[in-house]
């Protein structure tokens, strides 16, 4: 039998799920512990996470100790979120932790987070493939940050992260808190601004059909619009408004004792009813689903997955391309050029793998950066490599973490590299790394030289590799004499990569 | 159907007029603890019960009433000097309250002495048992009783003076003292008010019964320890005469508060605490009913006491002693006939309990089937190398409990415990502290209670790791992990490994374990947070229905009815039309059968030789027939300020055994009293009915259904031949 435990420092709470493996099957989760543990009120209003909770934390995960030793030989991830990873003493907390409990806590990116929480509420929605084949807004309400996520047609269009998470507007505004009789006014400002530069930057937003909903302290909104914790997770405006009601008439007092909130929970829940209210609004709807997944939920599918060969319905890779091909149209890059040089990406790199020796993943990089590697034209036409690196890099793509972003954004970035003397834009220090991205780089190269003139000339890339010479068949119908030249010039860095001497031919096509 | 049978054996209370305006709809709580002790008495004055359980029940009233002295009628007292003016919910102050408890307590005391005096004592005689007063001794007796004071009596001896040099001393709580009244002596002026008199205790570690050897023939002949010390008391005081001599004992306050803020460490304030309640302020003083007023006038002066506050007894003061006659005199022909607990057909199934869970959820039905299982199952588990972890909740656990030897071998074992103890059970701290060390010191992870809040629930979670995957095995009770009083109290207790219920119970023990709360929970409801508004909910569940013209009834077994508001809502069921027929054994502060408020309410407690302790709630719910089983009383203390479990039972044939306990209950016609809606209680009218002693019946089927299981080899019609392992 085999355990996993998850250990998550959440921005409002620490917590440990257990759960049982088995190969190839749904994990079970056995249980779950938490203790709040606001740390998000620390780090966004003060940017560093006080010596109190620090303590307590301590404390809290020595009992967390003492809970994984009634398990057997259990796996253990521990991860960080946004108030761990914002905090200025975080370096010193993570050393802490190692030295005094031996965990190695992995700080997430957003994209890690956005990914664990997809991964999460398509598991749990049985019908998501179902119900993103319309436009539909997957919101997920966070104590740090919201984050809205858009799919239709089956594919996922966008994903926008905001720092408006319940605890941080909860922590920000807290002197506003004491003072003002009408608090729930100041909120709606505070959000206000950034929601509507949302709306109008993903106009798709109009045509949402379909409302998800996420994030914890939605059972208390559900609580107090006198849903029972059995019905159907589904929050209608009428619901929230009947809550809101309550939020706006009652002290927090007042709701811990009449309505058994949590006290940790009970300063949170005005700013969550306040921005569903929002999103209610301006996507026009009247009602959402409420899944109530959590990010662990996501990372045990994920290590699920990798460990345990178990298979989740929704193909997240086909959402990290078609999310990248939706960012490449968002910036206005010629379509059919970056589609052409996909194509002859892909194609040379699975006519050369005796060559180069890379794997899938490496694969799925060189797709997404050949999709992506024109991005910062956008902006300046001559000096794109550089814009191209900065936009890829602030790019929310789920599934990748920081090392994947900047693998990602700096192969862009040499997408145009023509021989050795750039080398130092590789990774120093990890050699391992530096090749990889080198030897895509090289690959991308070629691709985006063979489409000099951007007319898709060339339908198909045939490579002969012989006493470790690669000889490539260019088949097309058009004349390629331009394309040949180029290639002639920039196959030095694919030459260098691969010490080898490349040949480049061209061949009719065949009529089909 | 349950819902059937218990509208037709329901003898609809007679109903009384409306509140007149200004009387309250409910009872003071104290009072009707009085009727509860009262109909305890009545047990002892019973001629139909055998004469030694008799003397049982009527030691029961002792020890009920000095615990309830020390605690109910001290706490009241210590409102009253705090200046607590607080009406109660019967429209009565503190100082109402106390001024009736006290005069209940004085007919009681006079009833229970009449009691002992012109019952228990020429029914004793009539079994030739005989306590003999020194002027009926003969001198050869007297002899005999000579040598056994000298040897045996003398040494332990300590008189203490009391002048104004040396102060009166401090008496210990419920101890039996005399105060020796001395002649004053003529040459010497002692300047002080009171006259000459001196204090003896009289020794605890001594038999209060002396037995007679020099009895006459066929009579079993006792004198009383303070007897046998007044016949040579003159030994203890050489050149001063003895006037009188009094027996008397006092009662202190025995309630404590923790400051569990304050308190660095629990264990060793609660020990302080208990030290400290040897000193509490005297409360009561019962004093032999020939004691003149000038000596009364000591005990007033120096311990502050008002007259309300001191008790003549037409007696031996403390009738315990009356467990001291069946102690040194067994008379099995005199007690109810013998009952050992059953085993569970349950549990017959299979050598391995865990297989038995397995195969269905078992009811366990104390003190009619053994809880014998439940200690097999949690030894069991200790041992079993597939078990991962053990948790329990323990409130009073019995003095040599195997339960917590189970616990501490498991945890040497290597396996993860986790216990809750709770430290603030009342009269049980010493004990309970005791037990938490024991199992601290064996590796077990020991809880001491929470903070501002005493655990309850009486809950057993085990964790097994098995081919299929994790399966969690839960116990849920209505009585404590106490081997002792499983003996003699009904309680349930449910085996489960359902899958809910396993979630629900980790969950439970996280909560307590400090973590946060979940969110809600999948079969059990606990309390604090969950069960009022739950119970709330299923009342006015009813209610709603009958207003509709729909079925409705609750029915509901528990030791306390006294939470004002869920007595409201169950007046407003009744009204609605709801039938709701409650057992319930101690306080009631109900009042049923009044015309526009409870018609349909029928209150009835049973008081038997076996103490009710079960708690079993049921609503029809549409038909849906919700039944649950828990720890939790209708009390507010339950409700809003302990850690409770109340659980639903699922399992058809648990279901159909609860009903059958109810449904016996229900139509019970010499246990049952039924409660009028002045307070007083009645017993049934048996006109018409069968006779039925549930607890009787009860015993009966839980023979039978033992026998059944596991049939004597001797009545079989045929024989069953044991086959070796590879022959099966």
């Amino acid at each position: 039998m085999r355990y996993l435990a998850v250990i998550n420092l959440g921005s409002h709470e620490v917590s440990l799920s257990i759960c049982q493996l088995r190969n190839r099957e749904c994990p079970q989760l056995l249980e779950k512990v938490s203790r709040a543990l606001a740390f998000g009120a620390d780090t966004y209003s003060e940017g560093a996470i006080s010596e109190e909770k620090i303590v307590e934390l301590m404390d809290v995960l020595a009992d967390f100790q003492l809970k994984l030793k009634e398990y057997p030989h259990i796996e253990l991830v521990a991860v960080a979120e946004s108030a761990i990873r914002e905090a200025g003493n975080r370096l010193f907390i993570l050393d802490l932790i190692q030295r005094q409990t031996g965990l190695q806590v992995d700080v997430l990116s957003n994209n890690d987070q956005v990914y664990y929480q997809l991964l999460a509420l398509s598991h749990k929605l049985q019908d998501f493939d179902q119900l993103i084949a319309e436009t539909t807004l997957a919101v997920e309400l966070g104590a740090g940050s919201i984050q809205f996520t858009l799919y239709d047609q089956g594919r996922l269009l966008s994903t926008q992260n905001m720092k408006l998470g319940s605890l941080r507007i909860a922590s920000v505004l807290e002197e506003l808190r004491e003072h003002a009789s009408n608090f729930e006014d100041y909120v709606l400002e505070y959000i206000s601004g950034d929601l509507a530069y949302y709306k109008s930057h993903e106009n798709r937003v109009d045509q949402v059909k379909n409302l998800i909903i996420n994030g914890g302290n939605l059972f208390y909104i559900r609580q107090l619009a006198g849903l029972s914790a059995g019905s159907k997770m589904v929050l209608s405006q009428e619901n929230l408004q009947s809550a809101l009601k309550t939020l706006t008439r009652k002290t927090g007092q007042a709701l811990i004792r009449e309505d058994h909130i949590p006290s940790e929970h009970v300063k949170l829940l005005l700013p969550t009813a306040l921005i569903v209210g929002e999103v209610f609004r301006f996507t026009g709807l009247d009602r959402a689903y409420l899944p109530d997944t959590t990010m662990e939920e996501g990372i045990i599918l994920a290590y699920a997955m990798r460990e345990a060969r178990y298979q989740v319905p929704h193909d997240f890779v086909a959402d990290r391309l078609n999310l990248v091909r939706s960012i490449s149209q968002h910036y206005k890059t010629d379509q059919a050029h970056c589609g052409q040089v996909e194509k002859l990406a892909l194609q040379i790199f699975d006519e050369t793998k005796k060559l180069h020796g890379l794997e899938a993943p490496d694969r799925e990089m060189l797709q997404l950066a050949a999709i992506l590697h024109n991005v910062g034209k956008y902006i300046s036409i001559s000096k794109d490599d550089r814009r191209s690196y900065d936009i890829v890099r602030s790019s929310e793509i789920p599934g990748m973490s920081n090392v994947d972003m900047e693998f990602l954004a700096r192969l862009i970035y040499i997408h145009d590299l023509r021989d050795l003397q750039d080398m130092d834009k590789g990774f120093a220090h990890d050699r391992t790394r530096s090749l990889r991205l080198f030897k895509l780089a090289a690959i991308l190269i070629l691709a985006n030289a063979m489409d000099i003139s951007h007319r898709q000339k060339i339908a198909q890339v045939k490579v002969h590799i012989k006493k470790g010479r690669p000889r490539f068949s260019l088949y097309s119908s058009a004349d390629i004499t331009l394309e040949l030249w180029n290639l002639e010039q920039a196959k030095a860095f694919f030459d260098q990569v691969f010490l080898t001497n490349s040949e480049f031919v061209a061949r009719i096509l065949p009529q089909s | 159907m349950f819902y059937q049978e218990v509208i037709n054996t329901f003898d609809r209370p007679e109903v009384c007029a409306p509140l007149a305006p200004g009387e309250s709809a409910y009872l003071n709580r104290e009072l009707s603890w009085m009727e509860f002790n009262d109909r305890c008495l009545e047990e002892a004055r019973d001629k139909n019960n055998p004469l030694y359980e008799r003397l049982n029940f009527l030691a029961i009233t002792c020890s009920n009433l000095d615990e309830y002295t020390t605690i109910r009628i001290a706490s009241l007292i210590n409102i009253i000097e705090a200046g607590g003016s607080r009406l109660d919910p019967a429209g009565l102050s503190p100082q109402a309250q106390l001024a009736k408890l006290l005069e209940s307590n004085k007919a009681f005391f006079k009833k229970q002495y009449s009691t002992y005096n012109r019952q228990i004592v020429p029914a004793l005689e009539a079994e030739g048992i005989f306590l003999l007063p020194p002027d009926l001794l003969s001198q050869e007796q007297k002899a005999e009783l000579d040598t056994y004071f000298t040897k045996r009596v003398f040494p332990v001896l300590t008189p203490m003076a009391v002048d104004a040099s040396r102060p009166f001393p401090l008496l210990a709580t419920r101890s039996l003292n005399l105060i020796v009244m001395l002649e004053e002596e003529e040459d010497t002026s002692r300047g002080e008010d009171l006259p000459p008199f001196a204090l003896l205790q009289v020794p605890a570690n001594l038999p209060r019964l002396v037995k007679l050897k020099t009895a006459q023939t066929g009579r079993q002949e006792f004198v009383l320890l303070e007897d046998v010390i007044r016949l040579f008391l003159d030994r203890l005081f050489d050149n001063q005469k003895i006037t009188a001599v009094y027996a008397f004992r006092v009662m202190r306050d025995a309630d404590f508060d923790i400051d569990e803020d304050e308190s660095a460490d629990l264990l060793a304030e609660i020990e302080e605490r208990l030290e400290l309640r040897k000193r509490g302020q005297v409360i009561r003083l019962e004093i032999e009913h020939q004691a003149p007023k000038d000596v009364r006038k000591i005990f007033k002066q120096v311990l502050d006491l008002p007259d309300e506050q001191i008790f003549r007894v037409r007696g031996p003061v403390d009738l315990l002693l009356v467990r001291g006659i069946m102690k040194a005199l067994p008379r099995p022909d005199l007690q109810y006939p013998p009952f050992s607990p059953q085993a569970s057909p349950g549990f017959l199934a299979d050598p391995d309990p865990f297989a038995c869970i397995r195969q269905g959820d078992i009811l366990l039905h104390h003190p009619y089937e053994s809880f014998q299982p439940t200690i097999d199952v949690i030894e069991r588990a200790a041992k079993d190398p597939q078990v991962l972890a053990i948790k329990q909740t323990l409130y009073r656990v019995s003095g040599q409990s195997p339960i917590v030897k189970a616990l501490a071998n498991a945890a040497l074992a290597g396996k993860q415990v986790m216990v809750l103890v709770e430290l603030k059970a009342r009269f049980d701290e010493a004990n309970n502290i005791h037990w938490a060390r024991q199992l601290e010191r064996a590796g077990c992870h020991v809880l001491y209670g929470l903070k501002g809040l005493k655990t309850h629930s009486k809950i057993t979670l085990i964790v097994r790791e098995e081919e299929d995957g994790l399966r969690r095995y839960v116990h849920v009770g209505t009585g404590n992990y106490n081997d002792a009083t499983a003996k003699i109290y009904t309680d349930i207790g449910l085996w489960s490994c359902n899958e809910s219920l396993g979630d629900d119970a980790s969950n439970f023990f996280n909560m307590i374990s400090g973590y946060s709360l979940p969110y809600s929970w999948k079969q059990i409801i606990p309390a604090p947070r969950w069960l009022r508004d739950d119970t709330v909910f299923r009342i006015r569940q009813e209610a709603d229905q009958a207003r509709k013209g729909h079925k409705a009834m609750i029915v509901a077994k528990m030791n306390s009815l006294v939470d004002p508001a869920i007595i409201g809502e169950l007046y407003a069921a009744s009204q609605a039309g709801v039938i709701i027929r409650l057992i319930v054994r101690g306080i009631s502060c109900l009042r049923p059968g009044i015309q526009g408020l409870s018609e349909n309410i029928e209150v009835r407690s049973l008081v038997g030789r076996f103490l009710e302790h079960s708690r079993i709630f049921y609503y029809y719910n549409g038909g849906e027939e919700d039944l649950l089983i828990g720890s939790a009383d209708w009390m507010p203390r339950n409700l809003d300020r302990r850690i409770e479990l109340v659980t639903p039972v699922y399992d058809e044939d648990c279901r159909h055994r609860i009903f059958e306990i109810l449904s016996l209950e229900l139509q019970d016609t010499e246990r049952a009293r039924i409660e009028l809606a002045s307070g007083a209680y009645k017993r049934v009218d048996r006109r018409g009915k069968e006779v039925l002693d549930s607890q009787i019946e009860l015993c009966r089927r839980a023979s039978s259904a033992a026998q059944e299981a596991r049939p004597d080899p001797l009545n079989q019609t045929r024989y069953e031949p044991r086959f070796g392992p590879r022959d099966k």
